[in-house]
């Protein structure tokens, strides 16, 4: 039992390891995500007007729904190359369970995408005149939901990788399962500024992390069997 | 839409042993790519030590017959089974197993050589960096190693793909037009390795264009021609 634990945890290990190095390599699809959050929310002081009271009520929503496009953007990474260079069936066809396979893409892809936008959120906050007191709510809450967003986001993608342009497709499948991690996420950044509290949010958050965690690697694994059939 | 029988392709008997019951059984399957059957009652057996060349004009349903064997498609009718056992019901023996070497190389272009052989041979369980660094000098990539994989020719990927056999082990190899793009040193490795193969007791299914040449290989070939 010890052997398959080890033999299974090697197997994320690598595949973390792997997709992490890909990515620091391929440089433009690690800043195109983090470049299109960071311009879409600065883009708001400027369209919208500079008095802080309007910004503060719209921001909330701004770095939630820019952090989730951001997400969604970046999606398709999980497995497109993999895909068409042919890795995809090797990775399918390894004797490790497909789903520790995919959990280790899917935590590299959060890495290199979720962590980065919480970790510079805050710098965006600011430029929302985002009272620095509730900044760690906002990074709580883009730490429990963006996990959340790449693993939902992998089922998606896993079922539109074979086709030419899955793009809104994709979107259109995974954009309902977003809604409650956005409404969640959105409402607890807001009620935080209000000086209200927000346990019942972040456990819900966390509740939907779990509840991910548990399934979508699986319904994530049986998608690729039948994208590559 | 032909379908193909059993005594319709031609076989060339190999040297082997009666009393091995077969390892690799494919019983009346049929295949299928989109709405066109491309073969139906395709049965066969191979048992270790034996060599099986499928033949056929393009579009023919080679790589079709070799993603069922490996288990990548389910086909529309019939069973394949290793050692006896459905491959779809104990798909983790025979994944661990059999190694599959598409037409697609399976590399990533911004990894180096090594950096490729090491992740495909720790995702097969080989822990040991000797059996890599070895791999890669047997298939004359030593002083291509540390370039990446975007800069190899097509010849050498195709090398470093087949680098995959070497660090697996796996008993039942299938390979799908494994001397695409290979010069004829690099033709006189792989053929080595297929002959130490089979000696070891192991199985090849191969797709190919081409005849075999070495003699030792085309004794203990079988050759099933799709029409």
């Amino acid at each position: 039992m010890d052997g398959v634990h080890n033999s299974a945890m090697t197997a994320f290990t690598t595949i973390f390891r792997r997709d992490v190095k890909l990515a620091l390599r391929h440089r433009s699809e690690l800043i195109n995500p983090l470049a299109f959050f960071v311009i879409v929310v600065s883009l708001f002081p400027l369209g919208l007007s500079t008095d802080s009271r309007t910004l503060l009520q719209v921001a909330p929503a701004v770095l939630w729904i820019s952090a989730l496009l951001a997400t969604m953007l970046s999606l398709e990474s999980i497995f497109r190359s993999d895909y068409e260079d042919g890795s995809l069936e090797q990775l399918v066809l390894s004797d490790h369970p497909l789903f520790v396979i995919v959990l280790g893409k899917v935590a590299a892809h959060w890495c290199t995408t979720g962590l980065l936008l919480t970790l510079i959120s805050p710098a965006l906050a600011i430029s929302l005149a985002f009272p620095t007191q509730n900044l760690g709510i906002l990074v709580w809450t883009l730490l429990l939901g963006t996990p959340t967003l790449s693993l939902i986001g992998s089922i998606g993608v896993a079922l539109t990788v074979g086709l030419r342009r899955g793009g809104i497709l994709l979107a259109l499948l995974i954009l309902p399962l977003y809604i409650p991690i956005l409404i969640f996420g959105a409402s607890a950044v807001d009620m935080s500024i209000d000086d209200l509290d927000v346990a019942g949010q972040l456990y819900l958050l966390a509740a939907l992390l779990v509840l991910s965690f548990t399934l979508a690697p699986f319904a994530t694994a049986a998608a690729l069997r039948v994208t590559l059939e | 839409m032909t379908p193909l029988n059993t005594h319709e392709y031609t076989t060339t008997e190999p040297q082997q042993t009666d009393t091995a019951p077969p390892s690799l059984q494919v019983d009346s399957v049929q295949g299928a790519r989109g709405d066109r059957i491309l073969f139906s009652s395709l049965s066969f057996n191979l048992s270790r030590g034996q060599l099986l060349h499928i033949t056929g004009p393009n579009g023919s349903g080679k790589t079709t017959l070799l993603r069922i064997l490996c288990g990548l498609l389910t086909p529309l009718d019939g069973m394949v089974r290793w050692h006896g056992h459905d491959i779809r019901s104990s798909a983790s023996t025979h994944r661990r197993e059999c190694t599959y070497i598409g037409h697609r190389d399976g590399l990533k272009s911004e990894l180096t050589a090594l950096e490729n052989l090491q992740v495909n041979a720790q995702m097969s369980g080989c822990h040991d960096t000797k059996v890599v660094s070895d791999s890669i000098r047997l298939l004359g990539l030593w002083e291509y190693q540390d370039l990446l994989v975007g800069h190899l020719s097509a010849g050498q990927r195709r090398r470093l793909a087949l680098g995959r056999l070497l660090v697996k082990r796996a008993v039942l190899w299938i390979l799908d037009e494994p001397f695409t793009a290979i010069d004829v040193d690099g033709r006189d490795i792989i053929e080595a390795q297929l002959i130490s193969h089979l000696q070891k007791d192991g199985i090849v299914v191969l797709t190919s264009h081409q005849a075999l040449s070495h003699p030792q290989l085309r004794e203990r070939c079988v050759t099933i021609s799709l029409q």
